[in-house]
C-alpha cells in the first residue's frame, strides 16, 4: 500500500492504461504541461507520453465529444476531459443524442470505449456555472454508465476499469476530493462496475451515498457513533450498474435509509435509490426514507450562502437521529 | 472524365436510388414503411458521384436523407428496405430506421437524425485514421442548412487544424426544410465561408454526374494525399417536400419545373447518348434496376417482425456490463 492523493491517483491509473494500451489518449481542453489539465489531473503525461497521446483542443466541447466518438467507434480508446462538468451541457447533443445512442441504433454495428471525466461539485465559492453535480442526467439517458469515486484507491481502479470497458463512461470526479489523501493498493488495482462499497460497517442506520458525499457521510458517522448511533455508510462507486443487492442488504441490517446526495433535491440521483428501496425494500424499513441533497437552487458563492444550499455533516447527523428516533419524516 | 462503361454504372447506382427512394414513398404511403422520412430524388448524381472516387475501406457519415448515400457506397437494397419496413434483416435490426440507417460492413457509420451532427463524429473517425496510419478517408455528407450549425465550425476548424482526412460534401438542395440560404446565411457564398477556416473548397452543379465524380475526385485525391481536409458544394433540388409529410408548398410550380428539367437522370441519359449508348441499352439497365428493386422488396416484406427480446439488446457492448442489467448478452 501506499499514499496518493486523489488527484495523483488519477494521474496514475491514467499512466497505466497509456502503458498497457497504445490505443488509449486522452482529450480536452489544456490537458498537456506545463498546464497540466485544469486540475492537474494530466499533469506530466504529455511530457511524458507526447503531444500524440495527450490532445488538447479548441475549446469546442460539442465538437472534440463528437471526435472522441468517431475516435472510439473506429478502435481507439479515447479518454475525455470537460474542464468541469458544467460545460457538458455544450456539448448535449454528442453526450445525449449521439455516445450513448451510436451502438444501439446501429443495431450494435458499433461500440463505444471511451471515458468522459467530468470534475464536479460545489463548497469551492465558484457559484452556479462551475459547481454543478450531474450525474442525474447521465443516469438517465441509457447508454451510459456512471461512475462517482470517493476514495484514492476506488478512483484509480475504476478509472482504469472504464478505460477498458467496451462502453461509454461518464466519470464523475469531485473537485474537492482531489486533495484528498488514501491507501491505494500496490500492483494493477482494478476496481469492477456495479459493486457498492460499505465503508463503514453499522446496524442502526444506512446511508448512500457516491462521491465527496460519501466522505461528509462518514464525518456524520463519526459523530453519531459519540451518541451511541452506528451508522452503515455505503458508497456506491457506480450509479450505472446499481449495486442494488448491497444497498437492500445494507437496509435489511438496519431497517432505517438515509441518502445523501449532494445535486439539488428535485429528481436526482438519491430519489432512484429511494423509489428501488420502496419498491423492494418497504418490508424491511422501520421509518420512512430520509433525503439530504442540495436545495434546489443553483449554487450561490458567498460561502454562508452555499453552505446554506449544499449538505453539511450537520444536515446529516439531524436525518440519522430522526431515522432513529422514528419521527415522521 | 469517366469511362463510358464507368459512366453506365453510374447511372445504374442513380436509378437504383431513384427507384429506391420512391419505392420508399409508396411504403410509406401504404403505412407499411412506419417512419416519417426523408427522400432524395433528383440529388442522385452527388453520392454517386462522390462515391465513384471512393474505396471499399473509406467511411461515410449521412443525414436524415441519407439512402442515397448508402446505395451509392455499396449498401445491399434487401437490408435497407428490411430496416425501413422494420423487418428482421433490417441493417440496424429495425432499431435505426430511415434517420439512424448505417450499414458499417460497407463502411456507412451511420445516417443522423440530427442535423450537423455527424460532421464532428466524422473528423473523429478522420483523427483515427490518421492516428492509426490508415490513409482511409472520410466523407461527411450533410445537408444544406447544416452550414449553419456550430458543429460544422466546430469540426471545419478542428480539421483544418488538425488537417485531418476528412472531405464534407454539402448537397444543396436549395431549402432548409422551408428557408432558403438568404434566410440562415450571413454570407451565402458557402466556397468562401468554408475557405476562410483554411479549408479546401469546390462548388459543382450537383445534377450531372461528371461534373461531380471529377470535382469529388480532386477533393478526395488531395485530402487522400495529406494535404488536409476538403469541402465540395453540390447545388441541387430534391423533387418532393422535406418529408413524407410535406408537400413544399413554400416552393413555386415553376421552380420545381425547372429544375424537373435538369433531372439528373434525364442529363445522365443524355449524355450516355451522346457517348454513343443506346436507349435499348439504358432501358435494360431501367429494367435491371426495376426487377432488382421488386424482389428486394419482397425479400423485405416476406421477413418477419423483430422479436421483442431485441428491444432490450445492443445498449451495451461489454457482457460484464449487460450482466450487470440482467441484460442478454449477444
Amino acid at each position: 500500500m501506499k499514499t496518493l492523493r486523489y488527484r495523483a491517483a488519477l494521474n496514475e491509473a491514467l499512466r497505466e492504461e497509456l502503458d498497457r494500451d497504445p490505443s488509449v489518449f486522452l482529450i480536452g481542453e489544456d490537458l498537456r504541461d506545463p498546464w497540466g489539465g485544469t486540475f492537474k489531473v494530466t499533469e506530466g503525461l504529455s511530457t511524458d507520453y507526447g503531444d500524440d497521446r495527450i490532445l488538447n483542443t479548441p475549446i469546442a466541447e460539442n465538437g472534440f465529444g463528437g471526435v472522441a466518438l468517431g475516435c472510439a467507434i473506429t478502435g481507439l480508446r479515447p479518454v475525455v476531459e470537460y474542464m468541469f462538468v458544467d460545460f457538458t451541457f455544450l456539448a448535449m447533443d454528442q453526450l445525449m443524442n449521439q455516445i450513448p445512442k451510436i451502438r444501439y441504433m446501429t443495431g450494435g454495428q458499433v461500440k463505444v470505449p471511451m471515458v468522459v471525466r467530468a470534475p464536479s461539485g460545489g463548497y469551492r465559492s465558484s457559484a452556479a456555472q462551475h459547481a454543478q453535480c450531474l450525474e442525474a442526467l447521465f443516469t438517465h439517458v441509457p447508454g451510459w454508465l456512471v461512475a462517482a469515486p470517493s476514495t484514492p484507491a476506488d478512483a484509480k481502479g475504476l478509472l482504469k476499469t472504464a478505460i477498458r470497458l467496451d462502453d461509454p463512461v461518464l466519470f464523475m470526479e469531485h473537485k474537492l476530493l482531489y486533495m484528498l489523501k488514501g491507501e491505494v493498493p500496490d500492483g494493477e488495482h482494478l476496481v469492477p462496475f456495479g459493486k457498492a462499497d460499505v465503508k463503514r460497517a453499522g446496524s442502526d442506520c444506512t446511508i448512500v451515498a457516491w462521491s465527496k458525499m460519501v466522505q461528509l457521510s462518514l464525518e456524520a458517522a463519526g459523530k453519531l457513533a459519540g451518541e451511541g448511533i452506528e451508522v452503515e455508510v455505503v458508497d456506491l462507486r457506480t450509479l450505472v450498474p446499481l449495486d442494488e443487492e448491497t444497498i437492500l442488504a445494507s437496509v435489511r441490517k438496519t431497517g432505517r435509509l438515509v441518502i445523501v446526495q449532494e445535486a439539488p433535491e428535485r429528481t436526482g440521483f438519491g430519489a432512484e435509490v429511494a423509489a428501488i428501496v420502496a419498491d423492494k425494500g418497504f418490508g424491511s424499513l422501520k421509518t420512512g426514507i430520509r433525503r439530504v441533497a442540495g436545495r434546489n437552487v443553483p449554487s450561490p458563492m458567498a460561502p454562508v450562502l452555499e453552505n446554506a444550499v449544499l449538505p453539511q455533516a450537520e444536515w446529516i447527523v439531524d436525518a440519522v437521529r430522526s431515522a432513529v428516533n422514528g419521527e415522521a419524516v | 472524365m469517366l469511362t463510358t462503361p464507368e459512366f453506365l454504372r453510374a447511372y445504374e447506382t442513380m436509378r437504383l436510388i431513384r427507384e429506391f427512394e420512391e419505392s420508399f414513398l409508396r411504403l410509406h404511403g401504404e403505412a407499411k414503411a412506419p417512419a416519417v422520412g426523408h427522400s432524395s430524388v433528383w440529388q442522385e448524381a452527388v453520392p454517386t458521384g462522390v462515391s465513384l472516387n471512393l474505396r471499399p475501406d473509406d467511411l461515410v457519415f449521412t443525414t436524415h436523407r441519407g439512402h442515397g448515400d448508402l446505395i451509392a457506397k455499396g449498401a445491399p437494397v434487401e437490408g435497407m428496405f428490411a430496416e425501413l419496413l422494420a423487418r428482421q434483416g433490417g441493417l440496424c435490426r429495425a432499431k435505426g430506421g430511415t434517420m439512424h440507417i448505417a450499414d458499417v460492413s460497407h463502411g456507412v457509420l451511420g445516417a443522423n437524425g440530427v442535423v450537423g451532427a455527424g460532421m464532428p463524429i466524422a473528423a473523429g473517425v478522420a483523427l483515427s485514421m490518421k492516428k492509426q496510419g490508415r490513409d482511409a478517408v472520410v466523407v461527411a455528407y450533410v445537408g444544406d442548412g447544416a452550414i449553419a450549425n456550430g458543429e460544422t465550425h466546430e469540426t471545419l476548424n478542428m480539421a483544418s487544424l488538425w488537417r485531418l482526412p476528412l472531405i464534407i460534401v454539402r448537397t444543396d438542395n436549395q431549402y432548409a426544410e422551408s428557408t432558403t440560404a438568404r434566410g440562415y446565411l450571413g454570407i451565402p457564398d458557402v466556397v468562401r465561408y468554408v475557405e476562410s477556416y483554411g479549408v479546401y473548397a469546390e462548388a459543382v452543379d450537383g445534377n450531372v454526374v461528371d461534373a461531380v465524380a471529377a470535382a469529388a475526385g480532386r477533393c478526395i485525391d488531395r485530402t487522400r494525399s495529406g494535404m488536409g481536409p476538403s469541402f465540395l458544394q453540390c447545388s441541387t433540388f430534391r423533387k418532393h417536400g422535406h418529408n413524407t409529410g410535406d408537400v413544399g408548398a413554400y416552393r413555386t410550380p415553376a421552380e420545381v419545373e425547372a429544375w424537373g428539367q435538369r433531372d439528373p437522370l434525364i442529363l445522365a441519359r443524355a449524355a450516355a447518348v451522346g457517348r454513343g449508348v443506346t436507349d435499348a441499352e439504358l432501358d435494360a439497365i431501367d429494367a435491371r434496376v426495376t426487377a432488382r428493386i421488386a424482389k428486394a422488396i419482397e425479400w423485405a416484406l416476406a421477413q418477419p417482425d423483430p422479436p421483442i427480446e431485441w428491444a432490450l439488446e445492443d445498449l451495451y457492448a461489454d457482457p460484464a456490463t449487460l450482466a450487470a442489467f440482467g441484460g442478454t448478452v449477444r
